[in-house]
């Protein structure tokens, strides 16, 4: 057997392993999270990068680590690309909105930054992908990934629109058919992904959950029909206020429950349904594990809550009076300050709790119940020379959306 | 003890996705990497640290679009190999912790920026831009102001299943009578004002205690604080108070600088995408500041021309006490209370010139005609 030179033989097999701790993880989170609020939110940019960095670095498939080589300032300069396409945009609707003195004109005017988020988001959604993706190295190989965003955000438009009609039962298909577009356009190398996975085993596994998430739902739905029929307007539109408080708290409460156990089935199959050439991938976490993550993540939010609550009464009853209002514009400055400070220590808390349960041990979870099938695809993996495009995406990926 | 000038490394040459067993060789200027394919040298100056987990030690080009990465598992090997890096990383280090710092004396100046933009630059700006707008632009933005809480009261009136108008006045000749009572008052405190502008005032049926001045010279009083009125005086006084909005405009004033404080605060803060909770509360407390002096302003100009008119300038401090007397604004809520504390608006209207014997607005039974003017019949 030769030690150096040619490559050893490949196992068929090989597990994935990590081998980042939760302590450094948490390390780097609380150093982060001064700078998070000294900069009102623009470190965020930094924080990502860091995060990314740790997890992608300690994470091994088959003995080799992965890379990511994103850079935060990029990040920085697309949201700032973002700021001045939207910026304008955004003046544009509000003069509309006061200058029409049309009711219908302002209101739709008014809410024009929202709607335009959301097929923003879906296109950043897929940019985002698109730079992790780019800055992601295995093996001294890059990953790429190519495709149209404005197609994938149709595609989940159109989807969209169907899993509304459905009650979200022809969720399993679009997602199928959405994950077939992303693999089918991200190469390993010179390797082709693909998506194998099918809607049937995804129905089958979350018709349950669905049943009990928006069955009741679905039901009220329908009888809120049938009582309306023959009520007055007022009528019917207390039956609706009733219809959506009922549900809204439903879908709170069971959505809690039901999301993390939803969450792990899907990852499951989405793994399973990976390819890369002839490499294949299986991942047989526990859905419990998954929700335990969650769950300490709702608890953690439940506490931050709380103290926060308890801060602002606080300081209503004892700071606010005493506060000189009214006499002194440096002294209501402060008190503005104070105010928008306060309020990035709680989103940062947020969010950083959510990082440190959901994000890491679902990411650990994964990464060590993987099974890698078929490495010699990676052993056979070329360089593919068209894909170099090292900036692709940032505007996206400046929004921060997605998972992994 | 010798220090070894060689020892086994992990090589990705970055052309394929094989790992190659190399031996790496410490030169006098470089890395040398030798394979079976040949040797790769990298001089020490262009080698960059890359992130790794454990003592493992990985190497790559800095600045470099190359993904090719020499790995060294061996710990003893690593830490000779990085003693000749060592000045090359700390440099990298710094600068990459420097660049770091930079960005957050950057971001805290441009906070505090944006906060002394927003708070001292944008009212400036307003009052600049106040003049050169003419009085005619403000028509369209009132317009505006006024379909909104039309279609606000419009909404209330149905869901009471009332099917009345907005506008009262109109509907039955108790509200006809009061209407004209109202207008005919309107008008002599309208006089008295002395406005480059045709006020378009209207009565608004509906509970809430308050009256509105809007951009372009448009007056809501609401039916609510005509009923909790006990003389003429008082709605004049209320009514003036008003109208020293519409003569100072305020309304535009108020519409430059909540557009340009939620502009500045969405862009600065990104809050185009998220957390538009901050938005609202900087500028509503922002606000705040503004809309104290402009009402203490609009105060004085009410008790002027009450005393024009020979009423009684000090009976809108009446309102102001019975109101504190009957609901006592909590202290609790002042950070975002949108007048001035009351009681030192009381102070101020008593502090301006009686008038001796004073001739009230209206007659007693035109008082009580008035009040009907959104009887519904």
């Amino acid at each position: 057997m030769s030690v150096t030179g040619s490559p050893a033989a490949v196992p068929a097999e090989a597990r994935g392993q990590f081998l980042g701790s939760k302590r450094e993880y948490w390390h780097i989170l609380s150093r982060d999270a001064l700078l998070l609020i000294a900069t009102l939110g623009l470190y965020r940019f930094w924080v990502s990068t860091e995060v990314r960095q740790y997890l992608w670095s300690h994470t091994e498939l088959g003995g080799e680590q992965l890379e990511y080589t994103g850079d935060a300032l990029e990040l920085l300069v697309g949201f700032l690309v973002l700021l001045a396409v939207l910026g304008p945009l955004v003046a544009v609707f509000a003069v509309l909105s006061l200058l029409t003195g049309n009711y219908a004109v302002a209101t739709l005017a008014s809410y024009a930054p929202v709607i335009l988020v959301v097929p923003l988001s879906v296109l950043a959604l897929y940019q985002a992908r698109r730079y992790r993706v780019n800055h992601t190295i295995f093996r001294g190989l890059r990953f790429h990934q190519t495709g149209s965003a404005w197609i994938y955000a149709l595609r989940m438009s159109l989807w969209l629109i169907v899993n509304f009609f459905t009650f979200g039962l022809s969720y399993p298909w679009a997602r199928a058919s959405l994950e077939r577009y992303k693999m089918r356009h991200t190469f390993y190398g010179d390797v082709q992904g693909s998506f194998v996975g099918s809607g049937w085993p995804l129905f089958r596994r979350g018709f349950i959950p669905w049943l009990i998430l928006l069955g009741p739902v679905v039901v009220m739905f329908f009888m809120l029909g049938a009582n309306a029929e023959g009520a007055t307007e007022a009528q019917v539109q207390e039956l609706a206020g009733a219809f959506l408080d009922r549900s809204g708290i439903w879908l709170l409460v069971a959505g809690a429950v039901i999301y993390p156990i939803f969450h792990a089935t899907v990852l499951r199959w989405r793994i399973a349904g990976m390819r890369f050439g002839t490499l294949g991938f299986s991942s047989g976490f526990s859905t419990w594990r998954v929700c335990k993550a969650y769950y300490k993540f709702f608890a953690l939010l439940v506490l931050i809550g709380i103290v926060a609550t308890i801060a602002a009464v606080a300081v209503q009853r004892k700071i606010v009076p005493a506060w000189p209002l009214g006499t002194s514009v440096v002294i209501e400055f402060i008190g503005v300050m104070l105010l928008v400070i306060a309020y990035f220590v709680v989103a940062t808390m947020g969010t950083f709790a959510y990082q440190g349960t959901v994000r890491f041990d679902v990411w650990r979870l994964i990464v060590e119940s993987s099974t890698l099938r078929g490495l010699d695809q990676i052993d056979r993996a070329k360089v593919h020379a068209g894909h170099a495009a090292r900036h692709a995406g940032r505007i996206g990926a400046a929004l921060n959306l997605g998972g992994f | 003890m010798d220090t070894p000038t060689d020892g086994p490394g992990t090589w990705f040459d970055g052309v394929n996705g094989a790992p190659q067993q190399v031996t790496v060789a410490l030169e006098d200027a470089a890395l040398a990497i030798t394979s079976a394919q040949g040797t790769t040298r990298w001089d020490y100056a262009a080698v960059e640290r890359l992130p790794a987990p454990g003592h493992r030690l990985r190497l790559g080009l800095a600045r470099s679009a190359s993904t090719a990465r020499l790995e060294v598992r061996d710990p003893t090997f690593g830490e000779v190999v990085k003693t000749r890096l060592d000045v090359r990383t700390v440099e990298v280090e710094a600068s990459e912790r420097r660049r770091r710092h930079r960005v957050v004396e950057w971001s805290i100046a441009g906070v505090v920026a944006v906060v002394l933009v927003g708070a001292v630059g944008l009212p400036s700006v307003a009052e600049l831009m106040l003049p050169l707008i003419p009085r005619s632009a403000e028509t369209p933005i009132g317009e505006t102001a006024h379909a909104m809480i039309r279609a606000g009261v419009e909404q209330e009136l149905k869901k009471k299943s009332l099917n009345a108008p907005f506008d009262c006045g109109e509907q039955g000749e108790r509200e006809l009578a009061g209407k004209a009572v109202f207008l005919k008052m309107f008008r002599k405190l309208e006089g008295a004002a002395e406005l480059p502008i045709t006020v378009r005032p209207f009565i608004a049926r509906t509970d809430t205690i308050n009256a509105v001045a809007l951009p372009g010279g448009i007056v809501h009083v609401f039916n609510g604080i005509i009923g909790e009125l006990q003389s003429p005086d008082e709605l004049g006084g209320v009514i003036a108070h008003e109208l020293g909005h519409v003569a100072h405009r305020d309304g535009m004033r108020g519409v430059l600088h909540a557009t340009g404080v939620s502009f500045l605060f969405g862009i600065a803060l990104g809050d185009v995408i998220g957390s538009g909770g901050m938005t609202v509360a900087a500028q509503q407390i922002l606000n705040n500041r503004h809309t104290r002096i402009e009402e203490a302003a609009a105060d004085t100009f009410s008790t002027q021309v009450m005393h024009k008119l020979g009423a009684d300038p000090h009976a809108f401090a009446n309102m102001f006490e019975r109101f504190m007397r009957a609901q006592r604004p909590s202290r609790n809520m002042r950070l975002l209370y949108d007048h001035p504390a009351n009681a030192d608006r009381v102070a101020a209207i008593r502090a301006t010139p009686a008038v001796a014997n004073p001739t009230p607005l209206l007659t007693d039974q035109e008082w009580q005609a008035l009040k009907q003017a959104c009887s519904g019949s």
